[in-house]
């Protein structure tokens, strides 16, 4: 590493840091209902809950779709992602969501209105799970994948996709089970508060290995954590993401009566600081000078 | 095969950017789209202080991220080594932008092959030959001016840097200049731990 310090610039022709701006809200409402959806339909399909799958996969297969469609330059083209499959991360995740959406499909409509023999109802019900899980992590292995951008580049970004996604999966289906399924079932209502509980300390365990490893990593990590942290998006950062979405979830979770409004209040602080991780990863997002080590 | 590859002398750039002109004359490209420029550091402290000039381009990686990112395949590799986008794939998903950690691609966007390099609305006869080959949406880099370099020509930075401090070359070939000058001034390449084995490399 540089022992220089450089500044961020922007489009100006000096040598520093400099951020990505290609990727922005509509990528991180992508990724948010990919994971939140993948992860309330993987919750849900455990407890055979139709409502919560099916929102699940609205999330997946409407939503999802429909602001990627927003980010794309050639949405005409979308069907093209498919062919990297090889390499791409985004081809992989194009192709577990279309597996999603099929046979997440096929096998909710075969719970509402049993058609399929118990052999292909079981194979359905395993692909349609398989795929949703790789919805869930495919979005990290998305950003970890490419050098370029420091703060992505970590091995933990998977497992972040999957702790949120699942913590998001939990968090809907409280919400959307409470006075359903989960009123003949307090053992597992009280299961499930407990496992989102654990989930928030988790969550939070993670994104400081996250960001401990970012730091020391490299310089621009270390930059992009100190915009975290210090600086410009310190704020929002603090706010929404540590006290909304870990502490007033993880509170609320722990000591709240399960109620329409306090379970309501624990999904829209979970969903905000879910959200707003995001849309903070994709504005730290730096570059490092392409010349760090020059001497001259 | 040749294995085109670029040196570029820190010691002889003058920070004119007559590549970036050249560079924007040979291939229209739009408003706010650059494929190779110069970036200015300073170093040292007042009063011993001075001004390095560092030009920037796609470093053509044989390890190229922007490639194996993208899920597509429009972005590829020529026979010669050369990184291209085809524009009649690419679907404009930003991936290859973010995967670049040299930050040399660019996405294009719709305003600013209308808004025209005067920003009035209204094209230049120069703009209206040129930017029909250019897809709104979709993702640019430098060519490397393949289609000069296929007719024997250096690429247009090249030619036009009034210091030599370009030099454009088959990196396979022991007695070309850039393989020359890789080996006698230990010629380096940018960001060479991300192990994306760029094809252009400094020199001091």
């Amino acid at each position: 590493m540089d022992s220089k310090v450089y500044n961020i610039v922007g489009e100006e022709f000096q040598l520093g840091y400099r951020h990505q701006d290609v990727w922005g809200w509509k990528i991180a409402l992508a990724f948010f209902f990919g994971e939140v959806g993948a992860g309330l339909f993987f919750i849900s399909a455990f407890f055979g809950f139709l409502k919560g799958m099916f929102i699940g996969w609205l999330m997946v297969s409407v939503c999802k779709p429909t602001a990627l469609f927003l980010h794309l330059g050639v949405p005409i083209r979308f069907w093209r992602a498919i062919m990297g499959l090889k390499n791409s991360w985004i081809s992989k995740g194009l192709f577990a969501s279309v597996l999603f959406t099929g046979f997440g499909a096929i096998h909710m409509l075969n719970l509402y209105r049993p058609f399929l023999g118990e052999g292909l109802s079981e194979l359905v019900l395993w692909i349609s799970i398989i795929a949703c899980f790789w919805v869930i992590i495919y979005l990290g292995f998305v950003l970890s994948y490419s050098p370029s951008i420091a703060l992505w580049n970590s091995g933990l970004m998977p497992v972040i996709s999957l702790t949120y996604g699942l913590l998001g999966g939990i968090t809907m289906t409280l919400l959307f089970g409470h006075n359903s399924f989960l009123l003949d079932m307090p053992e597992v209502l009280r299961m499930l508060k407990y496992l989102e509980f654990g989930l928030v300390l988790f969550c939070g365990v993670i994104l400081v290995s996250f960001l401990h490893g970012a730091a020391y990593m490299s310089n621009a990590g270390r930059r992009s954590v100190i915009l975290l942290l210090k600086e410009r998006y310190a704020p929002w950062f603090i706010f929404f993401v540590l006290i909304v979405g870990f502490a007033m979830t993880g509170v609320l979770i722990l000591v709240g009566p399960v109620s329409l409004g306090v379970l309501l209040a624990v999904a829209v602080a979970e969903l905000i600081g879910d959200v707003a991780l995001k849309l903070l990863l994709f504005k730290t997002g730096l570059y490092e000078p392409v010349l760090t080590h020059s001497h001259f | 095969m040749p294995r085109w590859g670029m040196v570029i002398d820190l010691k002889r750039c003058i920070g004119c950017n007559a590549c970036t002109v050249a560079c924007k004359q040979e291939n229209t490209t739009p408003d706010g789209i650059l494929w190779t420029k110069v970036v200015s550091e300073e170093i040292g402290i007042y009063p011993n202080v001075t001004r390095a000039y560092i030009p920037l381009i796609c470093n053509h990686c044989e390890d190229a991220p922007c490639e194996r990112v993208c899920p597509t395949k429009a972005t590829y590799h020529t026979d010669d080594g050369i990184v291209l986008v085809d524009e009649k794939k690419c679907i404009g998903c930003g991936a290859c932008v973010t995967a670049c950690p040299y930050k040399n691609r660019i996405k294009l966007h719709k305003e600013q092959l209308q808004r025209g390099l005067f920003k009035i609305g209204v094209l230049t006869p120069f703009e209206k030959q040129g930017y029909p080959r250019f897809v709104a949406g979709t993702a640019l880099k430098c060519t490397f001016c393949h289609e000069r370099v296929a007719n024997g020509l250096d690429p247009a930075c090249v030619v036009t840097c009034p210091t030599e401090a370009r030099v454009f070359g088959n990196l396979d070939d022991p007695s070309s200049k850039v393989r020359r000058l890789i080996q006698a001034r230990k010629g380096y390449q940018p960001l060479s731990h991300l192990n994306t084995r760029p094809k252009v490399f400094y020199v001091e």
